[in-house]
């Protein structure tokens, strides 16, 4: 599959529990990398996960996922996907390794091969020294990485990843973050990250689902776009930020006020901060910057725009 | 900060439909229960039992008490299901040990997830637990009883002996199949729909039938006149059936295929029931 090619693909897709309609019509097709699955409690975003692993009745060309329909083969699309539930799970009577190579196991590896992918896996998700202590000393924050550690054990070319930084604390958070970073846009193993701490969307993918009441609200890109690529600036400091504003209009560029400052939007090709200072610099009455950073749409912005 | 102990690398490996996709859950299971010394200690001992069975034999054979006049050896197909039923005690035990928590565990722990984001189908898990449930069945009935015969055949010398008893492995195979299937649905029934091994323990105990005992019975036919109660004695219609396929005297006054009837509905409706209760996805209203 070339990297163009779509990882997802809805076609009108609805899926329903019983009497209760949980997901409604949804059409959307999204390529490769990290992409966000945002939405408020019951939306649907778990739903659809199950949906699209094949772990729901699905119509036959409603959905593919990696090129592969879930309603047709969803046993041959499970042996490419690696799914971090959302609740803890665990096999009782198994310790890291023994459950990461079960996993492996189950999915239709080798057992030797399963248990020297096991030991790979905790180490790279930080669980290798204690790879073989009871599960239940684990911390919250272990057993998210466990999960994530049998989501990879067999290597696949998309992983669903269901709230995992639930319940961890802000370093343990930042590591499952990187990990995710690291395995989306180094390893090329492609992420669907279903969340509701949209700080965590903002920081690891490229690009964003928002879901409500089973109806997708919005798809967009969400920007990473560098310092001296950045158009929008906000700015604050000590002077008349006004009059700033009105210099850096004649030279081209645009600004609205905001509180206790301007916001200011740089004409194309003119990126970073620098004619910003420059202008400020050049007043007759120099502006004294104390604040200046980008100012662009998040992926809050998104969110909540789209749930409104 | 240092995040990973080692970077993410590649498998080169190839990942292949495979057809037996219970085998790891079966595998795993079995040899998880293997570990524990209590499983251990019980089967030496199931396998003591039939080893003293061939040591009476080979003792009977030597004294010539076992001699028919014919020079061939007394002991019939009967003499293996004997054997076989002399085991039961170490397959309640096994069923019990082995099976009761084989799902309520999984399903208390939200092991199920791990399972069925995995190429495999509840079909394919119900196959899995059941081997191992079947796995100990096998191992304290139907292994030391062919032993036993390969005992007896090598001792027996005449090639009379074998004439008579070739068909014992098959229909021992065929018998502790049966027993191995209905007695692990049932308890994987009850693990599925109860959590505590105590409760689907006791539970099995009275669903098998092993409370029904020929007492209880009568007085339960003298009180409602109907003479069918045997019907509900799982344990008691599979003999049944046993004592047919062996040639030995039936315990029930009944025809046996009305017992094989007794055994599929039991089997049957376990496996619905289980089947039920073993989805990929927990949906709550």
């Amino acid at each position: 599959m070339s990297s163009f090619d779509p990882i997802l693909r809805c076609a009108r897709l609805s899926q329903s529990y019983g009497e209760k309609k949980v997901l409604h019509e949804l059409e959307f097709e999204v390529g490769g990398g990290a992409v966000g699955l945002l939405g408020p409690n019951g939306s649907g975003k778990t739903t659809l996960l199950r949906t699209l692993l094949g772990l729901l009745p699905v119509p036959p060309g409603c959905a593919q996922v990696l090129g592969i329909d879930p309603g047709l083969s969803p046993l041959a699309l499970r042996r490419r996907i690696g799914l971090v539930p959302e609740s803890e799970c665990l096999v009782p009577g198994m310790n890291a390794v023994e459950l990461t190579g079960y996993a492996g196991e189950l999915t239709g590896m080798s057992s030797k091969d399963a248990m020297q992918r096991a030991h790979q896996v905790l180490y790279y998700v930080g669980l290798g020294e204690a790879r073989y202590r009871d599960l239940e000393t684990y911390s919250q924050g272990m057993k998210q990485r466990l999960k994530l550690a049998q989501a990879l054990v067999h290597d696949p070319d998309l992983v669903f990843l269901d709230e995992p930084t639930n319940g961890m604390d802000p370093p343990g958070r930042e590591t499952m973050l990187a990990l995710i970073r690291e395995i989306s846009h180094a390893k090329g193993v492609s992420v669907v990250l279903s969340s509701h701490l949209l700080p965590d969307v903002q920081e690891t993918c490229d690009s964003v689902l928002i879901l409500k009441d089973g109806r997708l609200r919005s798809q967009e890109a969400v920007s990473h776009d560098p310092l001296h690529e950045h158009l929008l600036f906000e700015v604050r400091g000590r002077g008349d930020l006004a009059a700033l504003g009105e210099e850096l209009r004649v030279r081209g560029h645009d600004f609205t006020p905001i509180q206790n400052g301007i916001r200011v939007r740089l004409k194309e090709g003119v990126g970073g901060p620098e004619p910003i200072l420059q202008t400020a610099l050049s007043l007759p009455n120099p502006v004294e910057i104390r604040h200046l950073m980008p100012a662009g749409r998040t992926v809050e912005d998104s969110f909540f725009e789209a749930i409104d | 900060m240092p995040i990973y102990e080692q970077g993410y690398t590649r498998w080169e490996g190839e990942i292949q439909a495979r057809p037996m996709r219970f085998w790891p859950i079966l595998r795993r299971g079995f040899l998880a229960e293997l570990k524990r010394r209590r499983t251990l200690i019980l089967l030496f001992l199931a396998w003591a039992a039939v080893l003293i069975r061939g040591v009476v034999l080979y003792g009977d054979l030597r004294a010539g008490s076992l001699l028919q006049s014919s020079g061939l050896l007394k002991t019939g197909l009967s003499f293996f299901y004997s054997a076989l039923k002399g085991q039961s005690v170490f397959v309640i035990l096994f069923v019990l040990l082995s099976g009761t928590d084989l799902v309520s565990k999984d399903r208390r722990f939200h092991a199920l997830q791990i399972y069925f984001s995995r190429p495999l189908t509840p079909n394919d898990y119900i196959l899995g637990k059941l081997g191992i449930v079947s796995a100990f069945v096998f191992a304290v009935s139907f292994l030391p009883v062919l032993l036993l015969w390969i005992f007896a055949v090598a001792v027996s010398v005449q090639q009379g002996y074998f004439a008579t008893v070739w068909s014992a492995p098959l229909l021992a195979l065929f018998y502790c199949g049966l027993w191995a299937a209905l007695a692990g649905l049932m308890v994987l029934m009850l693990s599925s729909v109860a959590q505590r091994s105590a409760i689907i323990a006791v539970s099995w105990v009275l669903l098998w039938g092993l409370l029904v005992v020929d007492g209880v019975t009568r007085i339960l036919k003298m009180l409602t006149g109907w003479s069918l109660w045997s019907l509900v004695n799982v344990d008691a219609n599979l003999k049944q059936v046993g004592a047919w396929i062996f040639g030995a005297d039936r315990p029930l006054g009944y025809h046996p295929l009305l017992s094989v009837f007794v055994i599929l509905a039991v089997g049957a409706i376990c496996y619905v029931i289980l089947r039920k209760r073993i989805r990929p996805v927990e949906v709550v209203l």
